[in-house]
């Protein structure tokens, strides 16, 4: 089949060039429509359920929202599984589907869910799904603040709620309006309301509650429509305003007659703009400021909406109130320009190391040029198909792509058409005819199509074990293998199909075999050297052995990675305090600690989100701060070369002398994926699942003690649930019914008097805001006093609230975590010299031994090393079956065992250079170095099966076998070096580059390379040796 | 030969996948390096990160954290309740014809301050038909007049005259606080627009069947700006102590379990869980735990809880 296709490409070779437009047509297509990021996005299939419930704490968050929210859920098809926190106003439950869920179907699936189960959950509480987006999503963050001295229309200086203000009804609605864009989150300032705030002395003296305030206030202010009237023939509208609108309206509302003299809300309360309860802050350089974030529709092309929201930002300007400046600190587009860059410097400096090589050592222009148009027709070919599956271009995805390995298969091709045709030429001493000419096209095409499709489809093979990887390397690498593998399949066709073609209608002039110099040079080195070799062949294999040793031993010694982790540019500093800080305290402690980053003279710009923005796409408590450190471009830098761990050491030591904060350092992309995959980040996770977060606390202080008495255990901890102090106020029920109260009078009084109850709308406009009735600040931040609060009673009077209620201060849960529908509490633990299998077999054994549970209570195990275990298990069966269909191929390709073993060996004398490379440059091992070993194996065995091929055939035409070897191994010296140098020349700019995102690149280029000259080297001695050695009976028989 | 370039292979495979599993143990490694860093400088075990925090001069000064010595001090506990101010009962006289008879003239009409014996207004008793003059028992205000000239005087009172100086507050003590409340303790009374002091008088039960007793003070009312009638909060001092150790309230913190408060020596600041007395809602007595003399960080003593407890702290979610 292979050569009637290769017949028919010859014979019908202007078709098939011309079907290189159609390719051109398509693949440029295709580049317009493939999604451009800066990494593989990792997030899982998640749609997060949040229910902001003002006012509630984590227990009745837990119980009347999360619970009822959770049950809806069971049973959902493709739910893999759920997980909530319950905090205080705020529950969010993340329902994870399974892999390759349709995200708009699992959406449709919980809107449903929700919808029923409405009437369940207290009224006014409305559970919302985020936006659609994923941890990319976050690609634009920009602030809003006022110029020095600015001041408002009315005189005032810009306040953070005049900010918010701007930010929410100004910016927001114009930026929400971007194609791609799916929210536009706001944080910091406080949300416009206006307040009530009464004084409890004048509703006691006036006989008014603060229930009739409330209801004053709502009876007051609504607009009606009141139909229509004819008149003369003309229609009338008829409606009746009753809107307040200004603080002096509200002022005037009528509570309640007092002999006959109106009492207004003005006598027994202050009416003004207030602040909210807020549950996050913002803050830049040090000043409390409003941060808005642009989210990016989940599939959208980051780069592109980063930019339209970056133009849309400067339409808002001219309509922005003066002296407010709005600063983008965050563009997406940066990052991924960069990451292009660099990606588009290695593919082009690779791609013209190639021609040059290719026409050095081909000494034929036009060869070379055919062999190089392979590599742009098969990138066209890639993108169409990453366009069509779905994989977006980042640095991962085109970080294996060398053009040398792509072009192997057409270099084999061409260069044994120039020696035939060559060849043909010498034997007749003119021009080949027409007809001959394509004859031997194609007869040299089909003599060598063979080995290098099997080449080829072994590169393919040995990327079958990354289609295995699961979870997160499964993301990260799917992509890689998906891309590298197309290309090789889109080469492979091409060197079918398009490369004979062109050779047959392009080669036509004269070819003289012109032995390039420097191939000459090689063959003259080569041959003495080779014969050399098969005459100390036993010293040869020796020291190929030994060096293997060696390097299997210097494989160990290496440091390791899981995957190198991509450097963003900008990092973020997440600060800690502890559980319970408040808002404010989290604010002051924040501002010098952005000033002293911000001292920095390698920073430009320093942000924080503190706490929960307006929608809770990160429920971050108060006590903890994402800080963004935006660096200056390096040439800006004092030190332009300074290292970016440095930076981050020095950092670390500034902000490391401010009491109070604890740190983690991260990367905004890195953080975010954080964020949205979290589960158990340690090694092990013991969950213990129950009712009562007492026992649970219990059960896994148990768990804790055994996990420490476990050899190999560090960092072993409870998950911390307590330490949110919490001031409740427990109803006495007799005190209550003896003055004629009920709780619900009671918490009523409580909820609105410190939290406040919300008592309508202010229309501005569009703009509308909440009025909200509350007791006055100083009473209620006063906590002491708070007992001597005046209740008051049905029948006038009043008792104060010590007097009917007991106060208790108390810690309490600052957060309840469930999974899957029940409760839990983790203990966390991380191994250190000890396998992970063992500790956590001996663990499970000692934990069912030694703790014993309550009924109702059980534990589930996770963490890392289940990742680990999986993928251990699965590559333990997928690469020893990877290994056996190579063989098998390559078996089929010689019908000889024994050939077949022979080109294997190349594989470990191979990987040999790749570690010895790595130790060189002082580089770990990881998952990118195994990507590069994986591509090494098959690069190893191309050179070896082409090899082997020639010697095979030589051997059978000659039947000398010692000569066969040396003069088959001659032929074959310049394929072999060209597809080795191509290849290992392609990735060099990628080993050598410094550039955003080339630290994910590096290991698997600079192992390839490496690997590459170890398996050149050795396939051109160690090869040959190995053949005769064991052809040595075959030839006596 | 065979067999050897097996185990090669095999080996390098064992290189290939046992790859993450170093990996992933050197990132916690790592990670835990990141967590530790900040409190390296106080040893490795958590045990002794937590007993105090070192904070140079210079930072608290900038974190804005201030200590003083702890020393004697004066401790008030108050009582705060809200009453109405009532007039004094000697103070109030509803006037009446001694004679019922037909009045002739009328001398004070309302709101007419009246001397003692001043003339009120004549009538001509029914009996005697003689006019005799009702006069003002005190000096006061009309407050109510009920009366007209050529009216008949009956049973009725025909002036009101109150005596709006002193006025008295009738606070009401709730079960919950009549222990504490004494007669001739000090009350700072809040009429929304002035302070007065005054001392409880008396304790006076209901009878009405409410639960609540009514505590009784007077109030100066010379300007007579107060006015019977009106709300007032008040305070009232229940007890006020020399106490040979006092903090400020906002020095305490709570720190595993126990009150502690911050001790400063140097650079250092340590926790010392102290037992606590009285209270007034401002100071704190301390019965032990704390040394006169030793400098206690009253201003932003919870930066220091923070950083005793930040190594505890991670992002969980």
């Amino acid at each position: 089949m292979i050569d009637a296709i290769v017949r028919l490409s010859v014979e019908r070779r202007y078709l098939m060039l011309s079907l290189i437009l159609v390719l051109i047509g398509v693949g440029v297509w295709s580049f317009q429509r493939l999604p451009i990021d800066a990494v593989p996005d990792i997030t899982n299939v998640q749609v997060q359920i949040n229910t902001e419930a003002p006012g509630y704490s984590p227990l009745e968050t837990e119980q009347r929202i999360t619970f009822p929210v959770e049950t809806a859920l069971y049973g959902l098809p493709s739910l893999s599984y759920t997980r909530s926190l319950s905090r205080y106003g705020l529950s969010q439950v993340t329902v994870v589907f399974e892999e390759g869920t349709d995200i708009y179907f699992a959406r449709n699936l919980i809107n449903e869910r929700l919808g029923a189960i409405k009437s369940v959950l207290p009224p006014g509480l409305e559970p919302e799904m985020g936006p659609i987006a994923t941890g990319l999503g976050e690609i634009f963050m920009y602030t809003v603040d006022a110029a020095p001295g600015a001041t408002r229309e009315n005189g005032e200086p810009w306040d953070a709620t005049a900010l918010r203000e701007v930010q929410d009804w100004i910016i927001k609605p114009q930026l929400a309006q971007v194609p791609g864009v799916i929210e536009i989150n706001s944080i910091g300032g406080y949300d416009k309301q206006y307040h009530v705030t009464p004084s409890p002395k004048k509703l006691l003296e006036l006989g008014v509650s603060l229930e009739d305030l409330v209801a004053a206030l709502r009876a007051n202010n609504a607009n009606r429509g009141a139909g229509y009237i004819e008149r003369n023939g003309q229609q009338l509208l008829v409606r009746s305003p009753g809107q307040l609108k200004t603080i002096g309206d509200i002022e005037q509302v009528v509570i309640a007659n007092r002999d006959g003299v109106p009492l207004r809300v003005k006598d027994v309360a202050e009416v003004a703009i207030g602040k909210e309860l807020r549950t996050g802050a913002a803050t830049r350089d040090g000043v409390e400021t409003v941060i808005g974030t642009a989210m990016m529709l989940m599939g959208e092309n980051s780069r592109s909406v980063a930019r339209a929201v970056s133009e849309r930002l400067e339409d808002i300007r001219p309509s922005l109130p003066e002296g407010i400046r709005v600063e983008a600190v965050y563009d997406r587009t940066t990052l991924v320009d960069k990451a292009i860059a660099t990606v588009e410097k290695n593919l082009l400096e690779g791609a013209l190391l190639v021609i040059v090589v290719l026409f050095l050592l081909l000494g034929n222009l036009r060869a070379a040029l055919i062999t190089a148009a392979v590599i742009p027709l098969s990138m066209l070919a890639t993108i169409t198909g990453m366009v069509r599956t779905g994989v977006s271009a980042n640095l991962m995805s085109l970080g294996a792509l060398d053009f040398g390995l792509i072009v192997d298969g057409a270099v084999i091709i061409v260069e044994n058409c120039i020696r035939r045709l060559a060849g043909s030429q010498q034997a007749t001493g003119a021009r080949l005819p027409l007809k001959e000419r394509l004859q031997v096209v194609y007869e040299a095409t089909t003599e060598v199509i063979r080995p290098s499709l099997f080449g080829v489809a072994i590169i393919t093979v040995v990327y079958i074990p990354i289609f295995s990887l699961t979870g997160v390397e499964g993301k990260m690498f799917h992509p890689m293998a998906a891309t590298v593998v197309m290309a090789l399949v889109s080469a492979m066709v091409f060197s079918l199909t398009i490369v004979p073609a062109a050779v047959a209608v392009f080669l036509t002039g004269r070819i003289r075999e012109k032995e390039s110099a420097a191939i000459s040079a090689a063959k003259g080195i080569y041959r003495p050297a080779l014969e050399l070799a098969l005459k100390f062949r036993w010293p040869v294999l020796g020291g190929a052995g030994a060096l293997l040793a060696v390097c299997i031993w210097l494989a160990t010694t290496l440091g390791s990675e899981f995957i190198p982790q991509l450097s963003e540019g900008d990092m973020t500093v997440q600060a800690l305090r502890i559980p319970g800080t408040g808002l404010e305290q989290s604010i002051a402690m924040q501002k010098p600690l952005e000033r002293r980053i911000k001292a920095f003279p390698e920073v430009d710009k320093v942000f924080s989100r503190i706490g929960t923005p307006e929608v809770a796409t990160d429920p971050m408590p108060p006590n903890i701060a994402d800080s963004f450190v935006i660096l200056k471009p390096r040439e800006q830098w004092p030190n332009p070369d300074k290292p970016r761990d440095e930076l981050i050491a020095e950092i670390q030591a500034a902000v490391g002398q401010l009491p109070g904060n604890n740190y983690e350092f991260t990367q905004p992309i890195e953080m975010r994926f954080n964020e949205l995959i979290s589960g158990v980040r340690a090694d092990l996770g013991i969950k213990v699942f129950g009712d009562d977060l007492d026992q649970m606390l219990n059960a896994a202080n148990v768990v804790l003690e055994v996990v420490e008495s476990v050899e190999g255990a560090t960092d072993a901890r409870v998950e911390q649930i307590t330490g949110l102090p919490m001031l409740s106020v427990h109803p006495k029920r007799m005190a209550l019914s003896r003055y004629g109260l009920t709780v619900d009078d009671l918490q009523d009084l409580v909820a609105a008097g410190v939290g406040g109850e919300n008592a309508g709308l202010i229309y501005e406009g569009d703009r509308r805001f909440q009025l909200v009735v509350r007791l006055p600040e100083v009473i209620r931040r006063d906590v002491d006093s708070l007992a001597d609060l005046p209740v008051p009673l049905p029948g006038g009077g009043y008792v104060p609230l010590s007097e009917v209620a007991a106060l208790e201060l108390a810690p309490a849960p600052n957060q309840i975590s469930r999974e899957n529908g029940k409760r839990r509490v983790v203990v966390t633990a991380n191994v250190r010299d000890r396998d992970l299998g063992g500790f956590v077999e001996e663990i499970k054994g000692r934990v069912r031994q030694e703790v014993d549970l309550p009924a109702g209570y059980w534990l589930d195990y996770g963490g890392t090393f289940e990742q680990l275990e999986s993928a251990s298990q699965r590559l333990a069966i997928v690469v020893p079956v990877t290994l056996a269909i190579i063989i098998a191929l390559l078996v089929m390709a010689f019908r000889s065992l024994k050939d077949a073993l022979i080109i294997f060996s190349g594989v470990p004398l191979a990987l040999t250079g790749g570690v010895l490379l790595l130790w060189l440059r002082d580089m770990p091992l990881s998952i990118s170095a195994g990507v590069g070993f994986i591509a090494l194996s098959g690069v190893a065995v191309l050179n070896g099966l082409v090899m082997v091929a020639f010697i095979r055939d030589l051997w059978h035409n000659q039947g000398d076998l010692v000569s066969a070897v040396v003069e088959g191994a001659l032929i074959r010296l310049r394929p072999v070096l060209m597809t080795a140098l191509v290849a290992s020349l392609g990735f060099v700019p990628m080993a050598l580059n410094t550039g955003t995102g080339a630290e994910v690149q590096r290991p698997l280029a600079t192992v390839v390379i490496g690997g590459i000259i170890s398996s050149t080297l050795l396939t051109l001695f160690v090869l040959p040796i190995l053949y005769t050695l064991l052809h040595r009976q075959d030839e006596k028989v | 030969m065979k067999v050897v370039n097996y185990l090669l292979i095999l080996a390098s495979v064992y290189v290939l996948t046992a790859g993450p599993t170093h990996a992933a143990e050197d990132d916690h490694s790592d990670d835990s390096h990141a967590h530790g860093d900040v409190n390296e400088e106080r040893g490795e075990h958590e045990e002794s990160e937590s007993t105090h925090a070192e904070i140079s001069a210079e930072m608290a000064e900038q974190a804005g954290i201030r200590s003083k010595a702890a020393g004697a001090g004066i401790l008030e506990r108050t009582i705060s309740s809200y009453g109405r101010l009532v007039p004094n009962p000697d103070g109030i006289a509803l006037i009446r014809a001694r004679f019922p008879g037909q009045v002739t003239k009328i001398n004070a009409s309302l709101g007419d301050a009246v001397k003692a014996g001043e003339p009120l207004a004549s009538i001509e008793s029914n009996d005697s038909l003689q006019p005799y003059t009702l006069r003002a028992p005190f000096a006061g205000t009309v407050i109510q007049r009920n009366i007209n000239v050529g009216e008949l005087a009956g049973e009725q009172a025909l002036f009101t005259i109150a005596k709006l100086d002193p006025l008295w507050v009738e606070l009401k003590i709730f079960p919950g606080q009549r222990r504490e409340i004494a007669p001739g303790q000090l009350v700072r009374i809040d009429t929304g627009d002035a302070q007065h002091e005054s001392r409880i008088s008396h304790i006076v039960p209901q009878n009405s069947g409410s639960p609540y007793v009514i505590a009784r003070a007077e109030i100066a009312n010379a300007e007579e700006l107060l006015s019977p009638g009106r709300l007032v909060s008040a305070s009232i001092v229940v007890e006020r102590i020399e106490v040979p150790l006092v903090i400020e309230n906002r020095a305490l913190q709570l720190l595993d379990e126990s009150q502690v408060v911050f001790v400063q020596e140097g650079n250092s600041f340590e926790p010392r869980p102290v037992e606590l007395g009285r209270t007034d809602g401002q100071f704190t007595e301390i019965l032990s735990g704390l040394k006169p003399g030793e400098r206690y960080v009253v201003e932003n003593s919870y930066l220091i809880k923070a950083d005793i407890e930040k190594s505890s702290v991670s992002d969980d979610d």
